[in-house]
C-alpha cells in the first residue's frame, strides 16, 4: 500500500475545517484539525457527545467533504475521487463500525454479508456467494461472534451487537476502520475485550483504527489519544499498555483490577 | 390480507403484575388500505408489530396474514416471511454506508438470490423521487431522502404487508408530510396493506382508518386523547 510522501502515514488530515449553518448561527465542528493514522496503529479521539467526533470520521472516510483542509488516504487525496472511486474504497478498504445495526430484519450472518455482497456485485464475480458468506463467518468467528450468525439484532446484547458490528467491518479486511462510539452502550469487562480485540485485530493485520469514544476508558488501549474539545484537535496523553490517565473534562478511567492489562 | 384473532402478550418483570402489552387485540386489514394505529408512548405499539413481524410469539391469540398463520411458523419460515413478504419502515434509516442508493435498495433481493435486483428497483426508486439520486452514496441524501430509500427497500420484495413504525420521527412537519402523503400513494398504487404506528396524531390523517391502543387495548380512535397525550408529554 502506498503511503502520503515522506509521512508514511495512512490517513492524513490536514488543517480540516467543518462549518454547520443552523439557522442564522454558524456553527464551527472543526477548526483546523490535523490527524495522521499509520498502519497497524489506533488513535482514539476522546470528546463529549455531540462535540464533532463523528463528523470527524465522516470526513476521514470521506463519506462528508470538509469545508478546508485536506484529507489523504493511503497517499490519495480523497477530495479529488468521484463517487464511484469513494464508494469502492469505503466498501473495501475503509470500513466504518459504529451502533446502527441493519436497516431490515435479518439474521446477523447476512447482516454482516451485505457489504461483501455489495463489493461483489458490482465486480460481477461468479459464484461470488458461497466466497462471501465464508468470510462473513470468518469474521463473526475472529471477533468471537460465531454464535450469533442466525440471531436478528433484537436479540442480540449490547455485547453481541459490538461484536457483530466488528464483524461486518473487518470481513472486507480493510485497511482502516473508523469506529464511532461502540463502546458506549457496553460496561468496564465488555469495553476491555473490545477494545483489546481490535488491538489484536490491529496488529495481526496492520489496520489502521481511527475510534471515536466518550468514554476514556476505552482509550487505554490505544497507541494514541487526541482529545477534541470545541472544535479542536489535541494530543492527549500517550497510553499504551493501559495505564490509568486524568483525562482533562473527562471521567477519570476506571480499571478493573481483577484483569491483566496486556495489549 | 391482516388478521389479528384475540391477540395476547404480557411481559413479566420481576415479582411485580405482568405488563399487559397486548391484550386481547382483534383487527383485520385489507390489501389497499392504510390503517393508523395511534397510540402513546408503551401502549403497546411496537410490540404489536412485533408480533405481526414474528419477531416475538404471542401468549395467546393468531396473526393471520393471507389466512397463514405467521405466529405459528419456525424460526426458519418466519426469518423467510420476513425478508420477502413482509415490508419494514422504521424511524432511522438505517443505510449501508459507502453502498450507492440502487445497491442499498436492492440489498433485500440479493439477500433472496433475485436476478436482476438493480432493474427491477430502478423504477421504484424513481417513482419515490430518487431517480436523480440512483448513484449517490446513502450518506450524501437528506434525511427525508433515506426515509424513502427505506421504502423502496421494504417495498422491493413487492410485499402485500408493511409495517410502518413511526416512520416520520426524525422528519421536520414538511418531509413528514411528503413521506406520509408518499406511503400513502404507494398503498394505493400496490393494493399494500399497510400498517402506521404513530403517536402524532396529524399522521392520522392519511389513514383510511385509525385505531386507538392504549394499555394493550385496541379500540375506537378518539381525537380528543390525542390532545391530552400531548399534554401528559
Amino acid at each position: 500500500m502506498s503511503t502520503p510522501e515522506g509521512t508514511g502515514a495512512l490517513l492524513q488530515l490536514t488543517g480540516v475545517s467543518k462549518r454547520y449553518r443552523r439557522g442564522p448561527q454558524e456553527l464551527c465542528v472543526l477548526r483546523d484539525v490535523s490527524l495522521e493514522l499509520h498502519a497497524g496503529e489506533i488513535v482514539s479521539v476522546l470528546g463529549m457527545r455531540g462535540g464533532g467526533k463523528t463528523t470527524l470520521l465522516r470526513i476521514a472516510a470521506g463519506m462528508e467533504s470538509a469545508d478546508e483542509g485536506a484529507v489523504r488516504f493511503a497517499g490519495r487525496d480523497l477530495t479529488g475521487l468521484s463517487d464511484g472511486e469513494l464508494s469502492r474504497l469505503l466498501g473495501g478498504q475503509i470500513a466504518w463500525a459504529g451502533r446502527s445495526g441493519p436497516g431490515m430484519r435479518v439474521r446477523m450472518l447476512d447482516y454482516v454479508a451485505m457489504p461483501l455482497l455489495v463489493g461483489k456485485r458490482r465486480e460481477r464475480a461468479r459464484g461470488a456467494r458461497k466466497t462471501v458468506y465464508r468470510q462473513a463467518r470468518c469474521a463473526l468467528e475472529r471477533v468471537g461472534a460465531a454464535g450469533c450468525e442466525e440471531q436478528r439484532w433484537e436479540d442480540l446484547s449490547d455485547w453481541e451487537r459490538a461484536l457483530v458490528e466488528t464483524a461486518q467491518a473487518i470481513a472486507a479486511e480493510p485497511a482502516l476502520l473508523l469506529i464511532d462510539d461502540i463502546t458506549d452502550a457496553l460496561g468496564i469487562r465488555e469495553t476491555d475485550a473490545l477494545t483489546s480485540l481490535l488491538r489484536r485485530i490491529s496488529r495481526e493485520s496492520r489496520t489502521g483504527i481511527l475510534m471515536a469514544l466518550s468514554d476514556a476508558q476505552a482509550a487505554l488501549w490505544s497507541d494514541r489519544i487526541m482529545t477534541l474539545s470545541g472544535g479542536t484537535l489535541t494530543q492527549g496523553p500517550a497510553a499504551p499498555g493501559g495505564n490509568v490517565i486524568e483525562f482533562p473534562g473527562h471521567a477519570t478511567p476506571q480499571r478493573d483490577l481483577g484483569r491483566g492489562s496486556t495489549g | 390480507m391482516l388478521e389479528l384473532r384475540e391477540l395476547v402478550k404480557h411481559f413479566r418483570v420481576g415479582e411485580g403484575e405482568p405488563i399487559h402489552a397486548v391484550d386481547g387485540v382483534s383487527m383485520k386489514l385489507e390489501g389497499g388500505e392504510l390503517l393508523a394505529l395511534y397510540g402513546p408512548s408503551g401502549s403497546g405499539k411496537s410490540t404489536l408489530l412485533m408480533l405481526i413481524g414474528a419477531l416475538l410469539r404471542p401468549d395467546s391469540g393468531a396473526v393471520l396474514v393471507d389466512g397463514r398463520e405467521i405466529s405459528a411458523l419456525s424460526e426458519e419460515d418466519a426469518a423467510r416471511y420476513r425478508l420477502r413478504e413482509l415490508g419494514l419502515v422504521s424511524q432511522d434509516a438505517q443505510l449501508l454506508a459507502g453502498a450507492r442508493v440502487i445497491e442499498n435498495a436492492a440489498l433485500k433481493l440479493w439477500l433472496c438470490e433475485r436476478r436482476g435486483a438493480e432493474a427491477h428497483v430502478r423504477p421504484l426508486l424513481e417513482r419515490l423521487g430518487l431517480g436523480e439520486r440512483l448513484h449517490h452514496r446513502a450518506e450524501q441524501l437528506s434525511m427525508g431522502e433515506r426515509q424513502r430509500l427505506m421504502i423502496a427497500l421494504a417495498l422491493s420484495t413487492e410485499p402485500k404487508l408493511i409495517l410502518a413504525d413511526e416512520p416520520t420521527g426524525s422528519l421536520d412537519t414538511q418531509r413528514s408530510h411528503e413521506v406520509l402523503e408518499l406511503l400513502r400513494e404507494v398503498c394505493k398504487e400496490r393494493g399494500v396493506a399497510m400498517l402506521l404506528a404513530t403517536h402524532d396524531p396529524q399522521a392520522t390523517a392519511f389513514a383510511d382508518r385509525v385505531l386507538e391502543l392504549r394499555d394493550g387495548r385496541l379500540g375506537v380512535h378518539r381525537p380528543e386523547h390525542a390532545a391530552l397525550d400531548a399534554r401528559a408529554g
